[in-house]
């Protein structure tokens, strides 16, 4: 479904050499996958995300998606197979646009935009559906601009708008990191809801640990821009956070507090 | 009694041939957040046009539709500069405006190119029976209302939605499969089509089109959107619209007035741009206030427990 071979990928810093955000990342999904991704802060985990959407080029490495090599393509040209939710909920709708009108553009999504109709009357009604589907009201506000809404029901929306037109893969960056406890917990089963729902393979960053163990089929944990564990159900059915972390020092060599992946994250 | 009658007349034919121009200003400065300043010459470069079709004998009607159809491409270079040569978005406006400063003098061929003695679109107009009394009226309110009503379906096309995206959340509509930079060069390219309809116009009310006419064109017409804002609140794509074109109007009677009360012509451009100044900093003091407020939220995510 997904496969990343060898990824490198370097920033530059305003002074000398810069750092590997990604190095020799090699990463394979089969359909239906759902892979929590944890790591420190600065382990590279977004810059894994954003080179798979493709927001920028990777240095040396191949991205393919469904048999198709996608290394080279834009972003926008990626976009058809692709949803994204990230952390801040302002980051996947369009605030003065009303809800009915973002749905209309995920529904678009990775498709042609002519000068027909946005909203068209039968969307709505899909729209409708969709969102009741949500269960917070927002079947009944189509026309209100989106930035109205908390920033729970923000991201409820953006999560949907992500798939409403069934991508392949789902790629969730702390999705639930700016919400409070609750809110974070809905938004949560909401995903795991749409996932079970739509078939398609989904990489989820947290820095709940417990999280990561507890829903998904296979958790990778990163370390300056390594892969550094890569462990899937049922052996990881089976493990408690402090056994990861047990798993990490093995692997690595070095200790991995956990205050330090969840203070810093 | 007439005469300051007739005078207000007059400030309503500006209001409204200008607005035109603002409707295109609302479109790159509020749906694409794009403050372009290729209006400073694409508005000449449409009186340009017009007036040297106009005196080369072609239809006042074509030679006034053929203007929109430079100040499209005038705009799209200006969107090419900015998205496919990554030069900043106001620096683009400026090396377009600057380079359109030459075409539109070509154009011409001078400086100054009275249309008196040529038929324009007021003209055709008048030897159609309508009284030149209301012509210019007249014309205006329609060309208004169409632009108005075509730029409003069109922000609810599809296209039409993506483009209002752009400004609104442009990573987020990029990671929908847009392409943003053509989306952008379309986007400008329509908005400055607009403005040299506008500038086509305004040569054909005034019998003239002079090179110099396009300054602090931008500055007008940020000018009416500022003032559309306050009296009507752009709750959807239909009220931004006529905010603009009611700014315009608006603006045109400030400036009358200004002058009425003894200011010198020449002084209006700075109060204009004052007008502007204020309004702006009102704008980004709130702007600061909603970036604390979008920090906080993210800090208040950092602490999750196993
Ligand atoms: N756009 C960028 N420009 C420069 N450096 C970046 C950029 N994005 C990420 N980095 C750097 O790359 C490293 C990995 O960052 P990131 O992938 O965001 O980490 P994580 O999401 O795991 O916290 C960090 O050192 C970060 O500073
Ligand atoms: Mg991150």
């Amino acid at each position: 479904m997904l496969e990343l071979k060898s990824l490198c990928k370097k920033f530059q810093s305003g002074t000398g050499n810069g750092r590997m955000a990604l190095k020799d990342v090699s990463l394979s999904l089969q359909p239906n996958d759902f892979v929590t991704v944890i790591g420190s802060n600065g382990a590279g985990k977004s810059t894994l995300l954003n080179v798979i959407a493709g927001v920028f080029p990777v240095d040396s490495g191949q991205v393919t998606i469904d048999g198709e090599d996608v290394t080279h393509l834009p972003e926008h040209r990626r976009a058809l197979v692709l949803g994204r939710v990230f952390q801040d909920p302002m980051q996947g709708t369009a605030g003065s646009m009303s809800i009915e009108e973002n749905m209309a553009m995920a529904f678009k999504r990775g498709m042609r935009r002519g000068l027909s109709k946005g909203v068209s009357a039968k969307d709505k009604d899909y729209f409708r559906e969709k969102l009741a589907s949500l269960g917070l009201g927002l079947e009944d506000r189509l026309q209100e601009p989106v930035k109205l809404l908390s920033g729970g029901q923000r991201q409820a929306l953006a999560l949907l708008m992500a798939t409403l037109s069934q991508p392949k893969l789902l790629l969730l960056d702390e999705h639930t990191a700016a919400l409070d406890p609750r809110t974070a917990q809905e938004i949560q089963e909401l995903t795991n809801d749409i996932v079970r729902r739509g078939s398609l393979s989904v990489l989820m960053v947290t820095h709940n640990l417990r999280l990561a163990l507890a829903v998904g089929t296979r958790t990778i944990m990163m370390h300056e821009g390594e892969i550094a564990l890569d462990v899937s159900d049922p052996e990881r059915s089976e493990m408690t956070v402090s056994d990861l972390l047990e798993r990490f020092h093995d692997a690595r060599g070095e200790r991995l507090s956990d205050d330090r992946i969840l203070l810093e994250a | 009694m007439n005469l300051a009658l007739g005078a207000v007349f007059r400030v309503l034919e500006q209001g409204l041939v200008y607005a035109v121009m603002a409707v295109g200003v609302y479109l790159s400065s509020r749906v694409l957040d794009f403050p372009d300043l290729t209006v400073d010459g694409s508005f000449p470069m449409g009186a340009a046009i017009a007036a040297r079709l106009l005196i080369g004998g072609i239809h006042p009607l074509v030679g006034t539709l053929l203007a929109p159809v430079a100040g499209f491409f005038a705009g799209a270079a200006t969107g090419i500069l900015n998205t496919k040569l990554r030069i900043s978005n106001l620096l683009a406006g400026i090396l377009t405006m600057t380079a359109l400063y030459s075409v539109n003098l070509r154009v011409m061929g001078r400086a100054n190119v009275p249309l008196l003695r040529t038929g324009t679109v007021l003209t055709v107009l008048q030897e159609k029976g309508i009284p030149p009394t209301i012509s210019a009226f007249l014309l205006f309110c329609i060309v208004v209302v169409v632009v108005k009503f075509m730029v409003d379906v069109f922000l609810r096309t599809e296209f039409g939605l993506a483009l209002r995206a752009i400004g609104d959340n442009e990573s987020m509509i990029r990671s929908l499969g847009v392409n943003t930079d053509s989306m952008k060069i379309i986007g400008i390219g329509i908005a400055n089509a607009l403005v040299a309809l506008s500038g086509a116009l305004v040569a054909q009310y005034q019998g003239f089109a002079d090179i110099g006419m396009g300054i602090g064109t931008v500055v007008a017409g940020l000018a009416s959107v500022i003032i559309g804002e306050a009296i009507i609140p752009p709750r959807s794509v239909g009220m931004g619209t006529l905010g603009a074109i009611t700014g315009s109007v608006v603006y045109r009677l400030a400036v009358f007035l200004a002058l009425r009360l003894g200011f010198a012509p020449t002084d209006l451009k700075l109060v204009t741009a004052l007008l502007v100044i204020a309004a702006l900093s009102g704008k980004s003091i709130k702007r600061g206030i909603g970036i604390e407020r979008r920090k906080a939220v993210r800090n208040a995510g950092t602490e999750i427990s196993v």
